[in-house]
């Protein structure tokens, strides 16, 4: 703070001081005493032509009034000839165009009194005026009047030029105060710059300052083991681009930590369930024969008996038919091998897999009486071209399958017609997405993280372990999914596969 | 005799007049009457202040065929604390035409302006620079401070900054390049914001202070 308050300080100094100069030299550059003498110089020069006019204009009657012509013809007394000369006069200085002057009235006077006169009256407001008399050198009381004119316009550019020189002179014995004025608002301005300038530094700087205290508490957060931690990004400059590198690296710390928990939960599934199935699996046979053996070798007469016999037989055989179909699904859950990932076209292998699409083998046994109609319909809507990426298809297959058999059974048991599934690809910029949408009841918001565990299940006589296969197949593809409302009023299962191997998690292969 | 007597007559009337017309005052630098009489609760003043057109300077100035600005400008103070009882004005603004030869004189005074014609430069100081039984103040402003010691100072101005000339030099600064080109300067319109007649004074001046008198 007082290292900018120096800085800005010393610039201002500098500047003011650098201002200062400029001002000086850009003004001795126009205003100058060496201006102001040739400017008055000039208008001396303007008042010395003005006199030397008004001289020209009396020498010009002068002449006319001492003109041995008009002497002789004033002697002779001859009216109409005095007015012939001096209409020649008046004649002969009007064709001088080498002055402004103009000579417009002649008169001859005898006692004051006019005896020939010839011309016109000046124009008041164009021409200025002098009327001049001169005796006539005839013995009697006998004098030329004249009235000469000269335009205004000649004296109002003098008066012009003269203020214009006095404006000049006023600005050149005053340049110090000006000058001083002229740096009063440069120095203003320039404060008004800095002001703005350190309010501005100031601002970006609290806020630099805010967002950098921000990620370091995030950080601080994250490096405590909490994961949650998901900062602001408020602009676009470089300390958001590391917010937002920083939330994506959380991010990603996150889902892999969530991947390992997972995928560690699903383990020990994977192992109990392995030995589940083991344990099950082998007394299981002997059991189902030992209850067989048991209801063939009674030949007793009591009949209640034998009905009964025949009866808890029928229901330990059902019961061990059901405990198989466990084991079964036990033993693949727990044999789910790691994916061998090939380049494929995901379109092509839906398309061929809905080829093989048999709701009704989807369903429990107990749902084979279900109607044909009554059986949702599977709709295509892959995106155009082919999308090929790495993946396994026939783990892929199976977490598909696994997905619309759920979306059958669920539409089947809410009984809704007609049942709709739709399978929908989508290619964006680094994934594919793959979207099984039905019209079934859905699932509660509450329920959709908790499906994908091994231990829960909707359904009556479900294993739990269809969904948790799902998603152990995605994350080992390096990918994710979550399950959303559909526009179809029921389930979406949305899943995210990279299209480049590079794209895929780091932890995808991970057990 | 008579010789004696005339000059006994002659003694008497002046220090007559210097008490009747009191009080003289000097100027600065050459003394300069500055003459007041209270007659009938009006203050009139008598000033003569010709000399300060002069100067060959002045006198050049004045033929040069421009507008000249003669100012006067009166105060009369109370004492002490230079409390303002009456100012004055006169106002001259003087154009000798190089055509006609004569000096055109617009005279400015109490609100009045007079259109004169004048010969010569002595006609026009005559016009512009002789004050005689000139009333300054009001006569209530004089009874306000009745009994108190006054003095009055008389400021002689040739060409006084004028709002007019301001306003050109404001003109020059806001559009140095010429009033044809519509293009105003940054800078320059905020200078001549500051600029006032205050600034730089006149081209020349003369201040003439009067002895202190008590006001009757």
């Amino acid at each position: 703070m007082a290292s900018i308050g120096i800085v800005a300080l010393v610039s201002f100094g500098a500047a003011s001081a650098l201002g200062h100069a400029v001002l000086q030299e850009a003004h001795g550059l126009g205003i100058n005493p060496a201006i102001a003498g040739e400017l008055s110089q000039a208008l001396e020069i303007y008042r010395a032509h003005l006199v030397a006019l008004r001289a020209c204009a009396e020498d010009k009657a002068g002449r006319i009034a001492s003109s041995r012509d008009l002497v002789e013809v004033i002697q002779q007394g001859d009216e109409a000839k005095v007015r012939e000369f001096l209409k020649n006069q008046l004649a002969q200085e009007g064709e001088d165009l080498r002055t402004p002057i103009r000579l417009i009235y002649l008169a001859i006077e005898r006692q004051n009194q006019a005896w020939v006169q010839v011309g016109r009256e000046p124009r008041e407001v164009e021409e200025k005026s002098i009327s001049l008399t001169y005796p006539i050198p005839v013995g009697e009381e006998i004098q030329l009047r004249t009235i000469l004119t000269i335009p205004t316009s000649v004296f109002e550019r003098y008066s012009h030029a003269g203020k214009f020189v006095d404006t000049y002179e006023s600005l050149r014995t005053r340049i110090g105060a000006i000058a001083f004025f002229y740096l009063v608002v440069y120095i203003g301005v320039l404060l008004t710059a800095v002001i703005v300038g350190i309010t501005v530094a100031l601002g970006m700087g609290r806020r630099l300052t805010k967002k950098v205290a921000r990620l370091v508490d995030g950080a601080r957060k994250v490096g405590a083991g909490n994961l949650g931690v998901k900062l602001p990004v408020e602009g676009n400059d470089e300390i958001d681009l590391l917010t937002q590198t920083f939330n994506t690296m959380v991010q990603d710390l996150r889902s892999s930590r969530e991947r390992i928990e997972y995928l560690q939960r699903l383990a020990a599934w994977q192992d109990m369930a392995r030995r589940l199935a083991h344990e099950i699996k082998n007394p299981l046979t002997p059991i189902q024969l030992a209850v067989q053996d048991l209801a063939s070798r009674y030949g007793g007469d009591d009949l209640s008996f034998a009905k009964r016999l025949r009866e808890v037989s029928q229901i330990v055989e059902e019961e061990i038919r059901t405990l198989k179909r466990l084991v079964e699904e036990f033993s693949q859950f727990a044999r789910l091998p790691a994916p061998i990932l090939e380049e494929q076209d995901i379109n092509e292998c839906i398309r061929e897999w809905a080829m093989s699409y048999d709701p009704r083998g989807m369903l429990p046994e107990e749902g084979a009486s279900v109607p044909q109609s009554a059986l949702p319909t599977l709709v295509l809507e892959l995106s155009e071209g082919a999308i090929v990426l790495p993946i396994d298809w026939s783990l892929l297959r199976k977490a598909i399958d696994n997905l619309v058999r759920n979306a059958v059974q669920a539409i089947a048991e809410a009984n809704i017609q007609p049942g709709v599934i739709k399978v929908i690809t989508k290619k964006e910029e680094e994934h594919l997405r793959i979207e099984i949408h039905d019209n079934g009841p859905g699932v509660a918001p509450d329920q959709r993280e908790k499906i994908f565990d091994p231990d829960f299940t909707t359904k009556s006589h479900g294993s739990g372990l269809g969904l948790a296969i799902v998603k152990k197949i995605v994350f080992e593809h390096g990918g994710s999914i979550e399950c959303e409302r559909s526009p179809l009023g029921g389930a979406c299962f949305s899943m995210l596969l990279p299209l480049q191997g590079e794209n895929r998690h780091p932890l995808s292969h991970n057990p | 005799m008579n010789g004696q007597r005339r000059f006994h007559r002659l003694f008497l009337l002046g220090v007559g007049s210097l008490l009747c017309v009191s009080p003289w005052a000097f100027a600065q630098g050459a003394p300069s009457p500055i003459g007041m009489t209270f007659r009938g609760g009006a203050r009139l003043v008598d000033f003569d202040g010709r000399h300060f057109i002069r100067d060959e300077n002045s006198r050049r100035k004045l033929l040069s065929g421009l507008e000249q600005t003669i100012a006067v400008r009166a105060y009369a103070y109370a004492l002490p604390g230079e409390q303002l009882v009456g100012a004055g004005l006169r106002s001259c603004r003087v154009t000798f035409d190089l055509w006609e030869e004569r000096f055109q004189v617009r005279l400015s005074e109490m609100e009045q302006i007079r259109n004169l014609v004048a010969a010569s430069v002595e006609e026009v100081a005559l016009h512009c620079l002789l004050f005689r039984s000139w009333p300054l103040g009001r006569p209530a402003d004089w009874v306000r401070v009745s009994g108190m010691r006054a003095q009055i100072t008389m400021v002689l101005e040739l060409n006084p900054m004028s709002r007019e000339r301001i306003e050109r030099i404001q003109r020059w600064l806001t559009q140095p390049r010429g009033q044809q080109v519509d293009e105003q300067a940054f800078f320059g319109s905020f200078v001549s914001t500051l600029l006032t007649p205050r600034l730089g004074g006149a081209e020349r001046s003369m201040t003439y202070r009067s002895q202190e008198f008590q006001v009757p």
